[in-house]
């Protein structure tokens, strides 16, 4: 279980986390991942919010953050650990939820491809043209 | 020469209220991490093509590879030799908590410097901001009597050397990094 400090400080990471993931995606055309695939502008504005909010939130929130990182603070590995999970969390949740409000669109890509093999798009690429799931679909038919 | 600079900037701690917040958000253990790591991050999905991104993402890989080697020496350079922290051995309004680890070299100079001079090779305008927060920070635990403005050249040194160490070893191993990258490609993780 986490403590208090390191909760607060994971919160802090999954939140920005899911701005940086949406602002690059919005300024990449990466659409598949994108939360509001129609409107690129206000997706950065958001994302950007998102990322000084949590910065905000986490260092003037009321809460002391110069403790001591053998105490109450997380040393340098914990730190790493902890902004790992939080990252991959907030990752997965955004390859998750944008699957599922881009299920239609996405599913065009698998249309126009269907099992084509030597259709080569692969990586994060894909996600300019379909989701994480459907794409992750045609991954398993290449098989 | 060490201890005059830290004497004499120690000296405004209490005296501009704006400015001692300021450096105590600048110099947390979590600000600067924190905004590199987001950085790496975003550069890892960043590029408007595959070749690109996969430039961006061997970047990143250069900069982990930095952060690893720069721990490593600073954890020999600790072993061998330890330096108490300025307010051990000074008068000073201490402005931040009590680190108990050597003074030399700073390891937040050493982590962010790294970063910076990896991210600098590829991306000059976003390299020269990570090392001009880093140095605000650094410079604010100077401010804030916890380090000598030599254990943060100490540590700019050891991390810059780091992170080119770093470069240097990733031209070597590109097969291996391509390797890497094409797998994770497979599953769209790069």
């Amino acid at each position: 279980m986490l403590e208090p400090f390191a909760f607060d400080y994971a919160q802090m990471v999954f939140v920005a986390t899911l701005g940086v993931i949406q602002l690059v995606a919005a300024r990449n055309n990466l659409h598949g991942i994108l939360l509001l695939r129609n409107n690129l502008l206000l997706t950065q504005f958001i994302a950007a919010a998102l990322i000084a909010g949590s910065f905000v939130w986490f260092f003037f929130g009321g809460e002391p953050r110069n403790i001591p990182d053998t105490g109450p603070g997380l040393e340098a590995n914990t730190q790493t650990i902890v902004f790992a999970s939080s990252a991959s969390l907030a990752i997965a949740l955004i390859f998750f939820v944008s699957s599922i409000l881009n299920h239609r669109w996405g599913s065009n890509y698998m249309k126009i491809s269907g099992s084509n093999k030597n259709d080569n798009v692969d990586g994060i690429s894909v996600f300019q043209k379909t989701t994480f799931f459907w794409a992750t679909v045609k991954f398993l038919f290449r098989l | 020469m060490d201890s005059w600079i830290v004497k004499f900037l120690n000296n405004g701690v209490d005296s501009f209220k704006i400015l001692d917040e300021f450096m105590k958000l600048m110099m947390s253990d979590y600000l600067v991490p924190v905004t590199c790591s987001l950085v790496m991050l975003g550069l890892w999905f960043h590029g408007p093509k595959h070749a690109h991104r996969e430039l961006n993402q061997i970047t990143v890989c250069i900069a982990a590879g930095g952060i690893g080697t720069v721990n490593l020496l600073i954890a020999i350079l600790n072993a061998i030799y330890f330096r108490p922290r300025p307010f051990e051995v000074l008068e000073l309004n201490l402005l931040f908590y009590y680190p108990t680890d050597s003074s030399f070299p700073s390891n937040f100079a050493g982590v962010g410097f790294a970063v910076a001079t990896a991210v600098f090779l590829r991306h000059k305008k976003l390299g020269m901001f990570l090392g001009l927060i880093t140095l605000v920070g650094a410079g604010g635990r100077v401010y804030a009597g916890v380090h000598y403005p030599s254990d943060i050249l100490g540590g700019a040194i050891v991390g810059a050397t780091a992170s080119l160490f770093a470069y240097f070893v990733s031209k070597k191993i590109a097969v291996i990094l391509q390797i890497f990258l094409k797998l994770a490609r497979k599953i769209h993780f790069a």
